[in-house]
């Protein structure tokens, strides 16, 4: 059977705080996470093996790809960066979610409660 | 501090390990200043396994069902071995065993790299053909003195070290399991038969019980182990419950037993293909 690709699919919550956080630039693991927990509010808080398996799946993907490495403080730091696929799968789950909110919208949901934060 | 984290990141496939393992450790640290935490130890693990799991199965649900199989058939050669390597090192002495199970084995290698080429299900019906020929050879089980024993015994070991060698292949070519692990298992087959007393059907009953423990647990890990679990599961009913004639050859329930292994087959191949293989 063939997979579609990974934007034509609905993404969960930490693949696409993942990949918005790498939106604003190349970043460690590190980085993502505390980046992804702020963008969420709080309600995304990834644990190591969790991030890393993202990670990892990711780049498989093509969704992201690494950048460089180093070392900080005697502790390896990995930096990754999104790639176009990975940009055009945010987008294409931001079409999607807006959609979402235009079909609750259009059952009688309030419009100010559909942008309320 | 970052001690239960090395510990935990053995959970990761070795060359992933080798390449990100000092970075795991580093983040989960990092993410949990105060200490080391219980809940970034066991990320680790699940991390772990889940990415072993998913690269068993080439990231595809054709094989998932694979990787069960290999599972199913890697169970069958120890339970094929188990009982026999008790009785010529005589921890049982039972004497006699099914002459019928080195007939087994060689469909079983030719259903092995049927599995191992994607090729499923012509690897289910050689393996259902092979179970149907056993219960035929079942029915005149040769009763083996001492010297042939011993014989057989050797003939066993090859063929069973040689299927073992040929399940421990993932489908992209590298190894699944080390030969140190399939020995542990192995010598975890022997202890199992030995405790209970080296009876086949005893040895199954006890082998039946560790597989559903470890499939639930592993099924929280990974929805994908479900679906492995059940291919695993319908592959050792379609062997083992003919070949050690749990229930009689002629009986309608063996047949009835074969008939819902092919049907779990069917469903199985059904469910996986509408897995959602997300990210995360």
């Amino acid at each position: 059977m063939h997979r579609l690709p990974m934007y034509r699919r609905t993404m969960r919550e930490p693949t696409y705080y993942v990949l918005v956080s790498l939106m604003a630039g190349p970043m460690h693991g590190y980085g993502v996470a505390k980046r992804a927990e702020e963008l969420s509010d709080g309600t995304v808080t990834l644990t190591a093996g969790t991030l890393y398996g993202a990670l990892e799946r990711l780049v498989v993907e093509g969704l992201i790809e690494e950048d460089r490495s180093e070392i900080v403080n005697g502790r390896p730091r990995r930096y990754y960066r999104i790639t176009e696929d990975g940009r055009r799968a945010v987008s294409a789950e931001v079409q999607r979610m807006q959609a979402a909110v235009r079909a609750a919208v259009g059952n009688g949901l309030p419009a100010g409660l559909a942008g309320a934060q | 501090m970052s001690a239960p984290y090395r510990w935990a990141i053995r959970a990761y496939p070795d060359d992933f390990r080798a390449a990100h393992g000092e970075e795991l450790v580093a983040t989960a640290v990092e993410l949990h200043p105060s200490g080391w935490s219980a809940r970034q130890a066991w990320s680790l693990v699940v991390g772990g396994l889940r990415m072993r799991s998913h690269r068993d199965s080439n990231h595809s649900p054709s094989g998932a069902v694979a990787s069960g199989m290999r599972v199913a058939l890697f169970v069958y050669s120890i339970l094929v071995v188990a009982g026999p390597i008790t009785s010529l090192v005589g921890l049982t002495n039972h004497g006699t065993y099914d002459a019928s199970a080195p007939v087994l084995v060689a469909p079983l290698i030719v259903a092995v790299l049927l599995t191992m080429t994607s090729r499923w299900p012509v690897a289910v019906a050689v393996t259902v053909l092979a179970a149907a020929g056993a219960v035929r050879t079942a029915t005149s089980t040769v009763e083996i003195v001492r010297t042939s024993h011993i014989i057989a015994g050797v003939v066993f070991a090859v063929l069973v070290a040689g299927s073992a060698w040929w399940l421990a292949v993932r489908g992209d070519g590298k190894r699944a399991v080390r030969p140190t692990t399939a020995l542990a298992a192995l010598a975890a087959g022997v202890l199992l038969a030995w405790v209970l007393g080296g009876s086949d059907g005893n040895v199954l009953l006890g082998v039946t019980t560790l597989l559903i423990i470890g499939g639930v647990i592993l099924s929280a890990v990974d929805p994908r182990v479900l679906v492995a679990g059940t291919a695993c599961w319908v592959m050792t009913l379609a062997i083992v419950v003919p070949a050690w004639g749990v229930v009689g050859p002629r009986s309608v329930v063996t047949w009835i037993s074969v008939a819902i292994a092919c049907a779990l087959a069917l469903v199985c191949r059904r469910s996986v293909n509408r897995l959602r293989l997300a990210s995360i």
